[in-house]
């Protein structure tokens, strides 16, 4: 049995790895890194993830980083978890990688120019939040038609996309992003919201911040 | 199987990395530089092929696969021999693989973008994103120079496609007019890029690619 260990910080984009942990249903311990206090920096972290990023994995006292690589390393590993769907060839296991890629190069940064425009500027973060606007915008509508036909990213089944994506219009709302008019998205938000393993992974996090208080 | 391959590329960009991993490869493909000066990436015709409007967009067999990590795994699966990525003897020696491809996608990319393209990040003023890009450039650069300082290429002895991504990652922000000076290994690591004689094919394309839209003007 593989020892696991994962590194995050409740809130962040490792709210996808834990939901993927609980999906799995295997143990594993988990440590919160606060980045507010610049922990990700400590001597103490930087020793184990020397990039200093989470979320970050330790599987049998090895390292993995970079969300992306952890959760495709916990679907070859747990196949039946129905993390992301079963491929029938290359070509649709790269379509598949296509869309993590996806998320994790293209939403992801674009997020980020909404939630902290203060990581793309020395300066002013107005503008910076406004072009980020201007470059989920496509995604999100984009996503929305998607969901017309669909209650999930890939169809029928539920996989960890649906969570990355949930992470991804989530964290630009709190970035002042209007979500309103996104009607197939607020009925996906509402279906992440009542996932078992997504809420599991919220119990996690609360209770990794009530051991660091 | 023979497959039926067409790239559409751009000037400078990332499909670079796309190219090179096609002329590794060493099978026939067909390519079209995409226009982004005159928007023909916004234009209907391209949109047709890839809605997202981006590049590298592959054809395979009429079917469009984007995203070029995405394509960089599909050469490697479908051209085992090639070379483009080590063998991976287990699921965690392929998922860290994969992590190189991550950080240079989501974190590299990005922020190279700042140093180059700030006004990608911005609907003000550019000066100051790029210097925050270059502050975190830096950083990056660091991580990567001391990891080449143990070894020639990223994955040891071998040159992977891995090695051509940080090698247009690190080269695009000098047309941000950012100094790699300072960072020795890396100097190193893109001389033998510069050598490596499917890097060297990939750019004779692109430079053909662009000659050839001149002489249609």
């Amino acid at each position: 049995m593989t020892e696991l260990k994962l590194y995050h910080l409740p809130g962040a984009c490792s709210r996808v790895t834990l939901t993927a942990l609980e999906q799995v249903g295997v143990a594993y311990a988990d440590e919160l890194v606060n980045l507010m206090q610049g922990q990700q920096h400590s001597p103490e972290y930087r020793a184990i993830n020397p990039r200093g990023k989470i979320p970050a994995l330790v599987a049998d006292g090895k390292l993995l980083s970079e969300n992306g690589a952890i959760l495709w390393w916990l679907h070859q590993t747990w196949p039946d978890a129905g993390l992301l769907p079963k491929a029938d060839d290359r070509w649709s296991e790269a379509q598949i990688l296509s869309d993590l890629f996806w998320i994790s190069a293209g939403w992801h940064p674009a997020v980020r120019a909404n939630m902290m425009p203060i990581r793309w500027t020395t300066g002013d973060p107005d503008p910076v939040r406004e072009r980020g606007k201007q470059l989920v915008k496509p995604l999100f509508e984009a996503f929305d038609a998607r969901l017309a036909g669909q209650p999930w990213w890939f169809g029928d089944a539920w996989s960890i996309l649906d969570v990355y994506a949930y992470w991804n219009y989530t964290t630009a709302e709190q970035g002042q992003y209007d979500l309103g008019g996104l009607d197939h998205i607020a009925d996906h938000r509402r279906r992440v919201e009542a996932w078992p393993a997504f809420q599991r992974a919220l119990a996690r996090e609360q209770a990794a911040l009530k051991r660091a208080n | 199987m023979a497959h039926d391959l067409k790239l559409y590329h751009a000037y400078t960009a990332c499909s670079r990395v796309t190219l090179t991993a096609l002329e590794q490869v060493g099978v026939p493909y067909a390519d079209h530089l995409v226009d982004f000066r005159v928007g023909e990436h916004k234009q209907p015709a391209y949109l047709a092929i890839n809605r997202q409007g981006k590049v590298p967009c592959l054809l395979v067999d009429g079917a469009a696969m984007t995203e070029n990590v995405a394509i960089l795994r599909w050469l490697h699966a479908t051209y085992p021999d090639a070379g483009l990525f080590p063998p991976a003897a287990s699921a965690w020696d392929d998922a860290r693989q994969l992590a190189a491809l991550v950080w240079i996608s989501a974190s590299w990319h990005p922020t190279v973008r700042a140093v180059k393209a700030p006004f990608m990040w911005t609907t003000g003023d550019v000066a100051p994103v790029k210097e925050k890009g270059e502050q975190l450039f830096r950083p990056l650069l660091d991580q990567l120079d001391a990891e080449l300082a143990q070894r020639r290429w990223w994955f040891g002895e071998q040159w992977s496609i891995v090695d051509a991504y940080f090698w247009w990652a690190y080269v695009n922000s000098e047309f941000g007019g950012f100094d790699l000076g300072g960072w020795s290994n890396i100097a190193r690591h893109r001389a033998d890029n510069e050598a490596h004689p499917a890097l060297q094919r990939a750019l004779a394309r692109e430079a053909a690619a662009v000659a050839a839209l001149k002489e249609a003007k």
